[in-house]
């Protein structure tokens, strides 16, 4: 038994069937809450908790699925490629916006971090919460955070934003939809696009360019902070 | 045979990428030159969309499925966050992401509005 939890296939098999069942429910279910990635991840925990298979079990087969970051985060290029008359035609805008949000992003975390006293690797690890997650994950090593705690806060903040979008463009009165693609796209990734896309197609492609340029930016950003 | 050009574009590419961050003189992620890398022969037209579509398709579509592994071994890193720090943690998130979402569309408005201003059409 113990040699078959340790094939690589049991990792892969359980990742993929609770990623299956995360695309099933988030279908039904309207929410952004009932993400796939979220839905998948809980139903692994509770699966590797309820039959006390250790994590390095999981890992074996896991590792593989983890190694693909790599070239997905490659293809991101793809794209921003199919929208450059966009990124051409807007990217002013775009790059400063990214810029400024990326700034604002590890700068706040950073104050509010010291003013309550947050352990170091919490703080590295909410440092690149903004990004999309494979590049928080690239950024979370970089920064010698915990990159489980990355994803948590990526997730966190993606949904937190999408829930909050809708009051603060009301209470702001931002109705311009480059504004509101890019402020979506820095502030909430892969998350607000997809919110991006409900308030329209400028908003949504809008928001893919801002994923990309904010990594960019949150990269260089980074490196001339610390 | 046309998924598997298109793979070995992304792999090559993706090489290349972790080659050339390591040349930096500071610490930088290969995946990431490797988007840089790619947006790059786009643009230089080397490559074009229609030699890595389907795999780029699905790597884009589906990456999500990727980050569940990093997430589940949260299971060994609770003993890192008290009821207190994940408090902190989560509102600290939250307030930082509002904060990125409102400065992100401000700069954006204005910088919209100065370039407007600045090229005397509308307004």
């Amino acid at each position: 038994m113990n040699e078959l939890l340790h094939a690589p296939m049991f990792g892969i098999a359980l990742t993929l069937c609770t990623y299956a069942i995360g695309l099933f429910v988030s279908r039904k279910v309207h929410s952004p809450l009932a993400n796939p990635m979220v839905v998948a991840s809980i139903l692994c925990i509770a699966f590797l908790k309820l039959t006390g298979i250790p994590l390095a079990a999981y890992a074996v087969g896991g590792d593989f699925l983890v190694m693909l970051i790599f070239p997905a985060t490659t293809c991101i290029a793809v794209s921003v490629y199919s929208r450059m008359d966009l990124l051409k035609r807007h990217f002013i805008p775009i790059a400063i916006g990214c810029t400024v949000g990326a700034t604002v992003s590890i700068l706040s975390v950073r104050v509010l971090s010291r003013l309550v006293g947050l352990p170091e690797i919490l703080t590295n690890s909410l440092l690149p919460k903004s990004v999309t997650t494979a590049i928080a994950l690239e950024l979370a090593g970089l920064f010698g955070g915990e990159p489980s705690l990355t994803v948590v806060a990526v997730m966190v903040t993606g949904i937190s934003v999408v829930l909050g979008a809708p009051f603060l463009i009301r209470l702001f009165g931002i109705t311009d939809p480059i504004v509101q693609g890019v402020a979506l796209g820095t502030s909430s990734h892969v998350i607000g696009t997809t919110k991006a896309l409900e308030l329209g197609q400028t908003q949504g492609a809008m928001s893919g360019i801002a994923i990309f340029i904010t990594g960019c930016a949150t990269v260089i950003v980074s490196l001339l902070l610390f | 045979m046309r998924i598997i050009g298109q793979l070995t574009i992304i792999a090559t590419v993706g090489f290349a990428g972790t080659f050339f961050a390591g040349l930096l003189p500071f610490p930088f992620p290969g995946s990431i030159m490797g988007m840089l890398l790619l947006f790059l022969m786009m643009t230089l037209r080397i490559v074009k969309t229609e030699h890595v579509r389907e795999s780029a398709q699905f790597f884009l579509t589906y990456m999500a499925a990727f980050f569940i592994v990093p997430t589940v071994t949260l299971i060994e890193k609770v003993g890192m966050l008290d009821g207190r720090s994940l408090f902190h943690f989560i509102w600290i998130c939250i307030a930082s992401a509002f904060l990125t979402f409102l400065a992100t569309a401000a700069s954006v408005k204005l910088t919209l509005r100065l370039l407007h201003r600045s090229s005397g059409d509308k307004s």
